[in-house]
């Protein structure tokens, strides 16, 4: 008995070792912090985009310089976890953050302690709606504008025939950015005569085809619909195939992943909206090499979307979703 | 039967669960300072008769009198507070807890806080409890011991010196000696009769005839419901009692008071 | 001679720290400790230290009563719903102008009904509270959900009762933590120094024993049930005083943390035995591995891996340490 326990403890003490890592010349840490994590496809790009500037950075470095970058967020979506492990993070002094700004509220106090004590932070895939002055004092913000892109969807579908109904599925309520694509998008097809509503779906792929079903057999005449993520996309379709609606139902995406690329090749899906994640992750930390090391510093926001995947160059980011890039 | 009040009298008891009848017309005495068996096989309906009497549930016909007065037993805490007692096999003591706690449980000795809150006194429980131990010969380590560690005659000493240290009038013991090594056996049969100096009555109720038949002063006889006799001790064999419970009829020439 | 009286005083030490209650959770405290303090960047500093002792704060308020409950015999899996639950009422209501202690004091008899309600249907229909606490679970965030569509709410007053609910003092240290402290030794006082105490712990030993004895089993469970869910409330609007914000997605996932904390603090899941102050180690166990992996730089696909497999470890560490001490 007083072997396994020990064999345990020297595991455990293994296990950290492995991870703590060993470093030569300056550092520096970085970390990005956001609200989604290793469940989801489209945080995973944000992921590599960060290690890829982090290794390219790395790779022989004239200076020696060496990033540490390292990239937190829940299992599931939760305020409260991105808000511990904001204070975590903060406590280690990095060199550097980029925060998705989920909820202005909870994160304003750590945030804010953060930079006075002079840590630079940027924002990423959420900014703070607030006018400058009032919002929090990020250096800027990296990422889609997420209203604008709930419009330009809707315009794209207007242009291509007036729906006679239209909903937008939502598959985590009170995400900001969420529902500022939804409104957008719901504002324009209003404006044009097209009634148009949010249908809250949830993550549960089996639940949401129970509620799409539901949806549908009330109001049969809907045929646009604007999923907001890779996985309310996927039960769409597996939806629209079910109820072979594929054709008849206009669907517009948002984020690329395996399935929305082919759905568009094979025409089930109009166009999907690329907020290019992978610049969210790569971005931030090349930026914030370059503040550390020479004080350069963008005067504006970077949009990174929307950009759109259509017929015109799915091919092409076909082959650049196998590998992780979009 | 003695002279006297007996200290329970159950008279015509009958219960029925659904379409099975237990007991049927059941009569049933306990006299003071009196130790009574009651015997019968599995199924003759001794524990139902213990639990109208604990007050578990109530008879479907008959009347309970206690120390001469008639009584209508509506829970296990009315049968208490009464004075009946009783030590079930394995649910007699909370095993994860120590014998102090065990011994004082739902009759704490306590002292009020601002005159409000309750506080344990947790010192006097246990000077208590170590005296009234050892004043019944019980020998126990320390009262902190949790009864998970105790020996099972030693568990049956804590339950029975529980019951007369709270001045338990009638003792009703479920199967006391049951997995119990001989020594501790005699242990405990020692303090049944100590129990019996003290002023107790008690019902033991035991498949083990030899063991009751060694303190005993009287055995009730039960079978499929009814009751076969009451006999002194005097009257019959251990063997007899045996045969009686086995073929679930009484012999010709024992004596049936 | 020396190294005898030596030896003797180390005994009789060792002997009184495993008289204290829960000393197994300790134990395993003080090695993940140890381990973090070389893994971890700047883990010995009062700022993540603050950071640890917050996230247990409000964790350990719910816990307290899962101990209680647990002790008792029974289980409650809607303290997370709960807990949301109660910080939106009193959010909402402090949004509308009602006096904030007014609020409070109606989003805790909101938590007591709940608890009350769970209580009765476990003891009236004797259905295992491991059921009734996950229908509940579920029914409360639903409701949760459909009363707030998805939507947060944010505070953006300053108010005194918010401070002494959860305000700031010395190196980030908040007064949840007071708060936690303060319930432990009440909860610890009522569950070993007074007859109610005596009857949770009869009832989760021997429910039948117990009730055969007089106890009011029934009774004692209720009453557990509300003293659960009341802090669960409580400890719902103690974080709402931190963040200033709830959202309807708060607490999701806390009961299992809290049932981890419990267990890993050495109370028996079968009831019967237990402590509050092992709760107390737990839950700064659990608050340590969460940060201590964060600022570990432990990778983000890893990181929930690396928190069920140091659970475990934590939880054999005692288990074998109790046996030792037999």
């Amino acid at each position: 008995m007083r072997k396994v326990t020990l064999f345990l403890m020297v595991a455990l003490v293994l296990l950290t070792v492995c991870f703590s890592g060993l470093a030569l010349g300056k550092t520096y840490r970085f970390y990005v912090i956001s609200h989604g994590g290793p469940g989801d496809p489209f945080w995973g790009v944000v992921m590599k985009g960060m290690e890829d500037a982090a290794a390219f950075v790395n790779k022989g470095n004239p200076d020696g310089d060496v990033i540490e970058a390292t990239y937190l967020g829940p299992a599931k979506y939760s305020i409260e976890e991105l808000v511990n492990m904001l204070n975590s993070a903060i406590a280690t002094k990095p060199d550097g953050m980029a925060v998705t700004i989920t909820d202005p509220a909870s994160v304003e106090g750590p945030l804010r302690k953060a930079i006075e004590q002079g840590i630079p932070v940027i924002a990423i895939n959420v900014p703070d709606p607030r006018p400058e002055g009032e919002r929090i004092p990020y250096l800027f913000y990296i990422g889609g504008d997420e209203y604008l892109s709930g419009k330009k969807a809707a315009e794209r579908i207007l242009a291509t025939g007036k729906p006679k109904r239209a909903i937008v599925t939502i598959h985590e309520i009170g995400h900001i950015g969420l529902e500022l694509r939804a409104k957008g998008f719901i504002e324009v097809m209003t404006a044009n005569g097209v009634p148009a509503e949010k249908l809250a779906t949830y993550l549960d792929p089996t639940q949401a085809i129970e509620i799409l079903k539901s949806y549908f057999a009330k109001n049969p005449d809907t045929d646009a619909i604007f999923t907001l993520g890779s996985i309310d996309s996927s039960y769409v379709l597996a939806f629209l195939r079910e109820q072979g609606l594929i054709g008849k139902v206009k669907h517009a995406a948002f984020d690329v992943c395996d399935e929305v690329v082919a759905a568009i090749k094979e025409g089930a899906t109009l166009f999907t909206i690329s907020q290019q994640q992978y610049l969210q992750g790569y971005l931030p930390i090349i930026y914030l090499y370059l503040y550390n090391k020479y004080r350069f510093l963008p005067a504006n926001d970077i949009l990174t979307g929307p950009g759109f995947v259509d017929a015109s160059n799915v091919q092409l980011v076909e082959e650049l979703v196998k590998k992780k890039f979009w | 039967m003695k002279v006297g009040e007996s200290l329970v009298k159950m008279v015509r008891i009958s219960k029925n669960f659904g379409r099975v009848c237990a007991l049927k017309d059941v009569d049933f005495e306990v006299g003071y300072r009196e130790i009574v068996g009651l015997v019968g096989d599995n199924g003759a309906g001794k524990s139902t008769l213990i639990k109208i009497l604990t007050g578990v549930f109530p008879p479907d016909a008959g009347e309970i009198y206690f120390e001469g007065k008639k009584v209508f037993l509506n829970s296990p805490k009315e049968a208490r507070d009464l004075g009946i007692e009783t030590v079930y096999q394995n649910l007699a003591l909370i095993e994860l807890m120590s014998v102090t706690r065990n011994m004082f449980l739902g009759r704490e000795v306590v002292n009020k806080f601002f005159g409000l809150i309750p506080v344990l006194n947790m010192d006097k429980m246990r000077e208590i409890t170590t005296e009234s131990l050892k004043d019944l010969g019980i020998d126990i380590r320390s009262t902190e011991e949790k009864i998970v560690n105790l020996s099972g005659g030693q568990r049956q000493a804590v339950a029975i010196g529980r019951a007369i240290h709270f001045g338990a009038k009638l003792l009703i013991l479920d199967e006391p000696t049951a997995a119990l090594s001989i020594r501790e056996c005699h242990k405990v049969l020692d303090h049944i009769l100590e129990a019996k100096e003290k002023g107790v009555s008690v019902i033991f109720i035991t498949h083990n005839i030899y063991h009751v038949y060694s303190v005993a002063d009287r055995f009730t006889v039960l079978d499929h419901g009814i009751k076969l006799g009451d006999f002194r001790k005097q009257d019959v064999t251990a063997e007899d009692i045996i045969e009686m419970v086995r073929t679930g009829q009484v012999r010709e020439g024992i004596c049936n008071s | 001679m020396e190294s005898r009286r030596h030896s003797l005083l180390f005994a009789q030490l060792l002997g009184s720290i495993q008289r204290c209650p829960g000393f197994e959770a300790l134990a395993g405290l003080v090695v993940l400790f140890a381990v973090f303090s070389f893994t971890a960047t700047r883990f010995l500093t009062l700022e993540s230290l603050a950071g640890i002792v917050t996230v247990a704060s409000e964790l350990g308020i719910v816990a307290c009563g899962v101990t209680l409950l647990m002790i008792s015999g029974e289980f409650d899996l809607s303290v997370g719903s709960v807990f949301g639950f109660s910080a939106m009422v009193f959010a909402s209501l402090s949004n509308v102008g009602v006096p904030l202690v007014i609020g409070f004091v109606l989003a805790l008899l909101v938590a007591f009904f709940i608890g009350w309600t769970n209580g009765l249907i476990t003891v009236k229909f004797h259905i295992p509270s491991f059921i009734t606490t996950l229908g509940t679970m579920m029914l409360w965030r639903g409701v949760l959900l459909a009363w707030t569509g998805g939507f947060g709410v944010r505070f953006w007053g300053k108010s005194l009762f918010l401070d002494v609910l959860n305000g700031q003092f010395f190196g980030g240290f908040r007064a949840s933590a007071l708060w936690f402290v303060v319930l432990v030794a009440i909860c610890n006082f009522a569950l070993t120094r007074t007859p109610y105490g005596n009857s949770v712990y009869a009832t989760g030993g021997s429910r039948e024993a117990a009730r055969l004895l007089g106890i009011p089993v029934d009774r004692v469970k209720v009453v557990n049930f509300i003293i659960v869910a009341v802090l669960s409330g409580l400890a719902g609007c103690v974080q709402f005083a931190r963040f200033a914000s709830v959202d309807p997605l708060r607490g999701q996932g806390m009961e299992l943390e809290a049932i981890a904390a419990t267990v890993v603090g050495g109370t028996l899941m079968s009831g019967g035995h237990g402590s509050l102050v092992g709760t107390l180690f737990g839950v700064l166990l659990i608050g340590m591995v969460r940060s201590g992996l964060v600022m570990s730089g432990a990778p983000a696909y890893w990181y929930q891996a690396f928190v069920g497999v140091i659970l475990i470890i934590a939880v054999i560490i005692n288990t074998k340490l109790r046996e030792w001490a037999k």
